[in-house]
């Protein structure tokens, strides 16, 4: 597998209408591997994935995308690096007038028509297939749980066979389990197909299983940026009480 | 008193929300200038009423003192009572709606009806960025869904004006005017003006509930990530479906109108349907069915355009999706009475 760095952003400060979120942020993300960003609830994680996959301007800084940097006010630019990525959100974001079919083709419907309706539909039923919801892809998101959702998300944001796939808390709201399933999904995806993925999330179970580098957000800063390993043995007292859930340490380090 | 002057009060056992009653009779007699002794030695059980009774005695009486207070009453009262939780940080600050800003709100609404000529007359010509099939299922929504509540609210102003009007003309031994009256101000004014409001209320709320709903959910941000224009994929099948619904809608509008207004001549003025016809021939002519027409048309535009405006710059979630689908269907009637006005001012 290629070691090359696919995502590299310099000097970044994020934030809405000039308020800055987080600032000075160097994120590199190699091909191939799970990149998860953490950190507590606000500390700017979304925002972060928000300007990383072209939705909201940086304040200052840049963002290079396979070595060429992203202009934000540039459409063609931005259609560029959305030709090569995949967005998991939050709230799964499939269209409710579509069903899952629909939904997870119409990357393809929309951008590549001439692709034939049997070609497009092996296509939809191999991403289905490779998420579990084969069997499913004719009823709408209002009919399934949360965790299928997701899957469905997942599909749909592997369609065009993206190099990135970028996911916003994606064991958010989903039982153990099926966050585990989830979990299992993109380490496979990662082995078999080497997609990248960053993911953004404050689930410690979740990180520990999939994490190959941790970029830990703190106070508007990076607090930690390396590999998960390197985390898991840092003595920083922060990282060590996220990781222990010390609320204690956590306090007498927020004051 | 006891011997250090203070007012001894002596807590029950139960220090909980069912006693709430007795210990407020017992501690709302207290004069706030007392100092005060509270002994908790029998104090056995408390809830988190009993706790926000002390912490408010503790808050209001400068001069209070705890006596017997044991660890695990005394943890009680901290958990209960304890220091604010650190409050994080939203991350997205509050977005103000722009339309807190006139002038912002003008130039954004105006920057999106040019963008949504600019797709409409692009997918015209290329046939590309609207789902397939996504027209046809707008028109259906739009003519389809409204074509009834349109008939009987103008049949039932066909009626009213027909109606009032007859009175007057009866008087004056005028009656067959009445086919003019009703004919020349449904044709150009109120079946405009009705079918442009009920669109308003109808086709206007829910393009904008549907749309701003999106945008809460995400989904509008996952259209851009796969390299959709939003503005183009939800708006333009909506533009192109009105520009459809509005002639079938406005004829339908016209002949129920009419019709009302002719079942008022013929039982109450007396003149024959055919009578009634002729007349209204003599008065109305082609130009007026298309200047009405015309004027439904840019309505409906507006609507669409509205809609879509209030439902893109939507915020604050499920609360922010009710404000703009009511501001939106405000913002239309009002367009659609300053653009009436305005033809008015033009065309008489």
């Amino acid at each position: 597998m290629r070691e090359e760095t696919i995502i590299q952003t310099h000097g970044l400060s994020i934030g809405y209408h000039g308020t800055v979120v987080a600032s000075d942020i160097d994120l590199t993300v190699k091909r191939g591997r799970i990149v998860v960003v953490l950190g507590k609830s606000g500390c700017g994680k979304s925002t972060l994935l928000k300007t990383v996959i072209g939705l909201l301007p940086p304040i200052s800084g840049t963002v290079e995308f396979d070595g060429n940097p992203v202009d934000f006010n540039s459409e063609q630019s931005l259609q560029r690096l959305f030709r090569r990525i995949g967005v998991l959100y939050q709230n799964s974001a499939l269209l409710n007038s579509l069903n899952l079919y629909e939904n997870v083709a119409l990357p393809i419907t929309m951008h590549h028509p001439a692709i034939s309706h049997e070609i497009r539909r092996e296509m939809v039923t191999n991403r289905l297939r490779q998420v579990g919801m084969a069997p499913e892809m004719e009823r709408y998101p209002a009919e399934l749980s949360g965790g299928m959702r997701k899957r469905a998300a997942l599909a749909r944001a592997m369609i065009l066979d993206p190099e990135v796939i970028f996911c916003d808390e994606p064991s958010a709201g989903l039982d153990p389990i099926t966050a585990s399933g989830l979990d299992e999904l993109m380490l496979n995806l990662k082995e078999l197909l080497g997609i990248t993925f960053l993911v953004v999330t404050h689930e410690l179970r979740s990180i520990e299983r999939i994490a190959d580098d941790v970029l830990v957000i703190q106070e508007k800063s990076i607090r930690f940026n390396g590999p998960f390993q390197q985390l898991r043995d840092s003595s920083d007292p922060f990282i060590r009480a996220f990781f222990l859930r010390d609320k204690a340490d956590a306090k007498e380090l927020s004051s | 008193m006891d011997s250090d002057s203070r007012l001894h009060i002596l807590l029950p056992s139960r220090l909980v929300l069912e006693n709430y009653k007795e210990i407020q009779n017992h501690l709302g007699r207290l004069n706030p200038e007392d100092p005060v002794l509270l002994d908790f030695s029998q104090v056995e059980q408390m809830d988190s009423t009993g706790a926000a009774m002390i912490s408010y005695l503790n808050k209001t009486y400068p001069d209070i003192r705890c006596d017997g207070l044991s660890p695990r009453l005394k943890h009680m009262l901290d958990v209960f009572t304890g220091t604010d939780a650190p409050t994080p940080d939203s991350g997205e600050p509050a977005k103000t709606l722009p339309s807190s800003h006139w002038g912002e709100s003008v130039k954004q609404f105006m920057v999106l009806m040019a963008d949504e000529f600019a797709h409409v007359w692009h997918y015209l010509w290329r046939r590309r960025g609207v789902y397939p099939g996504e027209i046809h299922h707008q028109l259906f929504q739009m003519g389809y869904g409204s074509y009834w509540i349109v008939s009987v609210i103008t049949f039932l102003v066909g009626v009213t004006i027909a109606l009032t009007s007859a009175k007057q003309l009866n008087d004056f031994g005028a009656n067959i005017f009445l086919a003019d009256v009703v004919g020349f101000g449904m044709i150009r004014e109120l079946v405009p003006l009705m079918t442009g409001i009920i669109l308003a209320g109808k086709v206007g709320a829910s393009i904008t509930a549907e749309i701003a709903s999106m945008k809460v959910l995400e989904e509008v941000d996952a259209l851009h990530t796969m390299g959709l224009n939003p503005e183009k994929f939800l708006m333009v099948p909506r533009l192109i479906a009105i520009g459809l619904a509005v002639p079938l809608l406005v004829t339908l509008a016209n002949i129920v109108g009419i019709f009302g207004g002719m079942l008022v001549g013929k039982f109450y003025s007396g003149i024959s349907f055919k009578a009634f016809y002729q007349e209204m021939l003599t008065i109305v002519e082609l130009d007026d069915v298309l200047i009405g027409l015309g004027k439904t048309l840019v309505f409906g535009w507006v609507i669409v355009i509205s809609s879509g405006f209030k439902g893109f710059s939507v915020s604050r979630g499920a609360l922010g999706v009710g404000i703009a689908t009511t501001e939106s269907v405000v913002l239309s009637i009002s367009l659609i009475i300053v653009l009436d006005s305005i033809f008015a001012l033009l065309m008489y």
